[in-house]
């Protein structure tokens, strides 16, 4: 038994304002809000309402929430809330509070587990709720007296209608306990919008039914019964002990993306003996399912042999799984025997223990509105059921995109309910499908606080001094140029290139903005890039990781101008082999910053005599020399070169609508900048491993497996096409001869098996050097044992990392303690690997929506391919 | 919509110091735990010579929250002929041993935690113990003589060292030992950007940095030092030293008081009775 000793103190302010006694009570802590001198009510919510009503809660829609007071014994609650929850809420209002300068919300904050008056020891045999709730009243009943003096009354908010009902039998008529649903019913006359944001729900009859059965009517129970659609879940004990019996397993549930009467879970059964040995459950049928959504953490009980299923053929969408129901788990009309034949290991789920319910954005059904004030809701995700919402003004939010967050499924209904959390704007619109993507994929684009901008500098003065130019290496001289797409205006690479007084080889350099001479560790504005990840750049604007300032204008190496930056100096030899390699930082002046049609022309204008090269000119007939023999070596090393389209748009300039699009155009300059971009990565990778060999900050692709080729293979197969994938080089060479072979009657085919091929690749990622074995660091897309990322800090937050471990290589600086710890960069790893796949979901569904967008009202007849087929569509 | 993220590093768990400014226990951060002192307890007579037979020259027990330690002095008496003093030391020598038979409370209570005099880390204490007192024992009279210092760690919640420090200096006042200061220590530990004075076992869980200091209350000086761990720059360290200082500033108030409630009660007891 594990015991502490508390300090109960008497000089813990009530944060009220009118009161004089806490008046003179020092305060302490983190921005703490107090309540105002104005109201004649607070509101002290109890753990459920956090846990559950926080929409309401955060919502401007009325000012009754204007002023809350939290208490610490709620904040870290035991029961069904969790200490967490509670304090990562506390944590995100916080913040929301700060950043988005909206109304202000007056969050206050009452130590009542340290303070003198309100502190209660726990009773033997004292249940979580029990004990909870007696800190609560405890609590009000003393700010009651202690707030007599001027008249502030404080009123528990629950969201269980049982606490509000035995409040005053139980703890005595001095506490008003109010229920968040005679909250609403109250108010909701005046404020409409209380009944949308509030999460009724079932969970209250859940709980009613669940906690305190005995106390309905008979009869009451007895017709919710009839009506159960699911069967109750096991308590968290009694899925423990099946658990360690063996007789439940546990995993994450994971809905089909075609067929919503089906489910997966991958768990291992046997998982003392052999843990790597996963097999793949089937849960068909919604009652199976039993109220678990995509991302579920549930408990499994396997079905008997005899009531396997086998997995259906057909795509079943929302609306017909909505038919479904009723004959849920048929089995499609197949004879029993075949049943038995191709049947899979099947469950059903017993619990959920960890839900994943997050809002998801979407527009509601007007068919299933049938007066009244709720309607369906149907989510942009295929993975999720449809939602049964609740408003005052249901008619207005037709044809609006919405989000919505799911509060609850009760198992006598058949969709779970939800609230409104946000209106975007008609759906269709494309700044409200806009706004949807960057909700869906969680792009940060709030402005940057006060805090980061501050630590930029004088927009106006900062220039490169002398001072700067003492300390760097000098190469304003050197014939450096960037080569980037049109209209760039975050240049964060620039090369040079010029033969060695011998003749006999090249100085090549590849100058990258210097991030962290702006950025310091551990500053505000280092924190904000570190939240934000990476730039994100959709279709018709960007969210960028750092300020404007920096990105366009001081950091970005600007042709013309003197920027500071980060160089790698190589000398190379003719056939492109690195001889030595520097690092060090300097002070540039970019000739030019080129798009990469104007290098190309100029390129091609040398090559072809019609143009004189000068200095700029030998510079990059260079770089594209040394960049084809770098290609060529990596190609034999077995890099796989692979295809995935990209379009571009072409944009209309005052409203931003779609003109034309096209596909992205590849060129050799794009090609040999980007192969001076690897070789500068690798090259860093393998300096940076050298001096930090436990901690560096690397990126690996690791080797697909065989089933992750299966596919690609499949379709091969249907042209008639063997790939060998048995390694990186031998899956190239395949490649290659399959546009040798099919290059002149279908030139698509290998563009299309590229495609396929990268489709199939699981992406590259960050990890940290102390957490892998050496032959692990491989990134078999670029066929290269290390690699890194460290040219593009400007966009990319990993760069800035890596950027600060190499200036610590090299010691111009020590690097921060964090970044010797092999464990916070590979928690910051995974941190950074999450951040980049949403940032690269936005883009892609930018792209998708400009495509739809253009293709509106127009009709066109085009060539098209399979690429994929289920094995029966209805 | 992705789940909320938190950042990396120690995410969950309750923070060292909460939204209103308080720890865990409920102190601020610079506060120490509250410290009960008894002196003289079992000492064989209130300035005798103590020995073997007759007990402890001097003793005392110190609880800092819910460390307690118990130190005991014997002598100055005769310097044994196997114990060599430092070459050129010319004050007594002083012999340290440091035992933990702790009850562990709090944190990581392990098998392994539990340690005896004989391992590393108990000589390494009580190496520091010496350290420390060897520079404030006045050494006039005293170079042919050796002073035993006894600590018992009997429960251990953090700051052992320090609470075994204030435990030794108590005793080593009671067994009229010269000492130029008292010697009063106090830990700091340097959790996220906050200096927590005095942590408890529970607080060392977060893996700050922790310091130890030992100082001299009338002259501020710095007899012992040491960092477990470290510490990110020279700013962190200096921080964490003024806290520290604080907190040793504490810590005198409790001895002196101790001390007075000592003399208070040793001037009743010899008082001569009036008729």
């Amino acid at each position: 038994m594990e015991w502490r000793q508390m300090y109960l103190r008497d000089d813990l302010p009530c944060h009220a304002s009118a009161c004089d006694a806490c008046a003179t009570l020092p305060e302490y802590g983190a921005a703490l809000g107090r309540i105002s001198a104005s109201v004649a009510v607070c509101f002290v919510p109890d753990a459920l309402v956090l846990l559950y009503q926080m929409d309401l809660l955060e919502s401007d829609v009325s000012p009754l929430m204007d002023e809350l007071l939290l208490l610490q014994s709620v904040l870290s609650a035991h029961g069904p809330v969790g200490r967490a929850d509670g304090l990562v809420w506390f944590r995100r209002s916080k913040t929301k509070a700060q950043a988005v300068e909206r109304k202000r919300k007056q969050f206050a904050l009452f130590s009542n587990e340290h303070h003198v008056h309100t502190y209660l020891d726990r009773l033997p045999h004292e249940s979580d709720i029990e004990y909870d709730r007696r800190r609560l009243t405890e609590t009000v009943k003393f700010l009651r007296t202690h707030w007599q003096p001027f008249g502030l009354i404080p009123i528990i908010l629950t969201n269980s209608v049982a606490f509000e009902r035995e409040a005053p039998v139980k703890y005595g008529g001095d506490v008003t306990v109010m229920s968040i649903r005679t909250l609403v019913d109250k108010y909701s006359k005046r404020y409409s919008r209380l009944v949308e944001l509030c999460a009724l729900g079932n969970a209250e009859d859940d709980e009613a039914l669940e906690e305190e059965g005995g106390e309905l009517d008979d009869e009451e129970l007895l017709s919710k019964k009839r009506r159960t659609l699911f069967a109750e879940h096991i308590s968290e004990l009694a899925a423990l002990e099946g658990l360690q019996s063996g007789r439940y397993v546990e995993g994450t549930f994971r809905s089909s993306p075609y067929n919503l009467l089906e489910a997966s879970v991958s768990v291992a059964l046997h998982k003392k003996s052999n843990p790597d040995d996963r097999t793949t459950i089937m849960l068909i049928g919604k009652s199976s399912h039993n109220r678990a959504f995509d991302g579920d953490r549930v408990v499994i009980e396997l079905l008997d042999r005899s009531e396997w299923k086998t997995v259906s053929d057909r795509i079943v969408e929302q609306e017909a799984a909505q038919d479904k129901e009723s004959d849920d788990g048929d089995t499609n009309g197949i004879s029993h025997d075949q049943v038995r034949k191709d049947a899979t290991p099947s469950g059903r789920v017993v619990r959920v223990s960890q839900r994943k319910w997050q809002s998801c954005s979407g527009s509601l059904q007007q068919s299933s509105h049938s007066g009244g004030g709720n309607a369906l809701f149907v989510p942009a995700d295929r993975k999720i059921p449809l939602v049964r919402v609740l408003s005052a003004r249901i008619r207005n939010l037709f044809e609006k995109r919405l989000i919505v967050a799911v509060d609850s499924w009760s198992r006598f209904s058949a969709n779970p309910s939800g609230h409104v959390v946000q209106e975007i704007g008609s759906s269709g619109d494309k700044n409200a499908e806009t706004e949807v993507i960057l909700i869906e994929s969680s792009v940060p684009h709030r402005k940057f606080s006060k805090a980061a901008l501050d630590c930029l500098p004088d927009g106006e003065k900062w220039a490169v001094s002398e001072e700067h130019i003492h300390k760097r290496w000098d190469l304003k001289s050197k014939p450096i140029a960037s080569v980037d797409p049109p209209e760039c205006t975050d240049i964060d690479d620039a090369l040079h290139c010029v033969s060695l007084p011998d003749g006999e080889g090249y100085e090549v350099g590849i100058h990258i903005a210097d991030v962290t001479a702006f950025v310091q560790h551990g500053s505000a504005l280092d924190m904000e890039a570190a939240e934000r990840g990476t730039t994100v750049y959709l279709v018709d604007r960007r969210f960028e990781m750092l300020p404007a300032m920096l990105t366009s204008n001081f950091c970005s190496l600007v042709g013309g101008v003197e920027r500071l930056a980060f160089s790698v100096i190589l000398v190379m030899d003719k056939d492109a082999n690195v001889l030595s390699a520097e690092f060090g930082r300097s002070v540039i002046k970019s000739r030019r910053a080129m798009t990469y049609e104007q290098a190309q022309n100029m390129l091609d204008g040398i090559r072809s005599k019609r143009d004189h090269a000068d200095e700029l000119g030998n510079s990059l007939l260079g770089l594209a020399s040394l960049a084809e023999k770098l290609r060529q070596r990596r190609t034999d090393a077995g890099a796989l070169s692979l295809a995935s389209p990209e379009v571009s748009f072409e944009l209309e300039a005052e409203t931003n609508d779609v003109t034309d699009v096209k596909f992205y155009q590849i060129r050799e300059t794009n090609k040999m900048v980007e192969e001076f971009m690897l070789l500068s990565n690798i090259q860093v990778a393998e300096k940076i491993l050298k001096h930090f060999p436990k901690c560096s900050l690397l990126r690996h692709h690791p080797k697909p497996t065989d089933e992750m080729f299966e596919p690609l293979l499949k379709t091969a197969a249907a042209y008639g096409i063997e790939l060998d994938v048995s390694s990186n080089k031998t899956l190239n060479e395949s490649l290659n001869r399959v546009e040798l072979a099919f290059g002149k009657k279908d030139p698509y085919l290998s563009t299309l098996l590229r495609m396929l091929t990268t489709w199939r690749m699981s992406q590259a990622v960050y990890f940290s050097s102390g957490e892998l074995g050496y032959s692990d660091y491989l990134h078999y897309g670029l066929a290269a044992p290390v690699c890194t990322h460290f040219t593009s800090p400007i966009r990319r937050y990993a760069d800035v990392i890596v950027h600060r471990q190499l200036q610590a290589c090299i010691g111009y600086s020590a690097l921060p303690e964090v970044l010797y710890d092999s464990k916070h960069i590979k928690g910051f790893s995974n941190v950074m690997n999450e951040l980049n796949r949403s940032a690269q979901y936005a883009p892609r569904k930018s792209v998708h929506l400009h495509t739809l967008m253009f293709f509106r009202h127009k009709a066109m007849r085009q060539q098209a391919r399979t690429a994929r087929m289920q094995r029966i569509a209805w | 919509m992705a789940p909320q993220r938190t950042r990396w590093g120690a995410a969950g768990a309750e923070p060292a110091v909460d939204a209103a400014g308080l720890r865990m226990d409920g102190r601020r951060p610079s506060e120490i735990r509250v410290m009960r002192c008894v002196v003289g307890e079992g000492t064989f007579s209130p300035f005798g010579m103590g020995d073997d037979a007759h007990g402890p020259t001097g003793s005392a027990y110190v609880e800092q929250g819910r460390t307690a330690v118990l130190a005991t002095v014997y002598g100055p008496r005769e310097r044994a002929s196997s114990s060599s003093a430092l070459p050129g030391s010319t004050g007594a020598l002083v012999n340290c041993e440091f035992a933990i038979t702790a009850l562990n409370v709090g944190g990581a209570a392990s098998a392994g935690s539990s340690y005896t005099k004989a391992d590393r880390r108990s000589s390494e204490m009580a190496a520091s113990i010496k350290a420390a007192f060897e520079t404030v024992i006045v050494g006039d009279g005293l170079q042919r003589s050796q002073i035993d210092v006894f600590v018992h760690v009997l429960q251990s919640d953090g700051g052992q060292l320090a609470a075994a420090i204030n435990a030794t200096s108590l005793a080593l006042m009671n067994a009229g030992i010269p000492l130029l200061d008292v010697v009063c220590a106090c830990t700091v530990g340097v959790v996220d950007a906050y200096y927590l004075a005095d942590v408890t076992a529970l607080e060392m869980r977060f893996h700050g940095a922790v310091l130890t200091v030992a100082s001299t209350p009338s002259e501020h000086k710095i007899v012992l030092l040491e960092l477990e761990s470290k510490l990110p720059n020279q700013d962190t360290l200096d921080n964490a030293l003024s806290v520290a200082q604080a907190g040793c500033q504490e810590v005198y108030h409790a001895i002196d008081d101790a001390m007075h409630a000592y003399f208070a009660a040793v001037h009743r007891a010899h008082a001569p009775i009036r008729a």
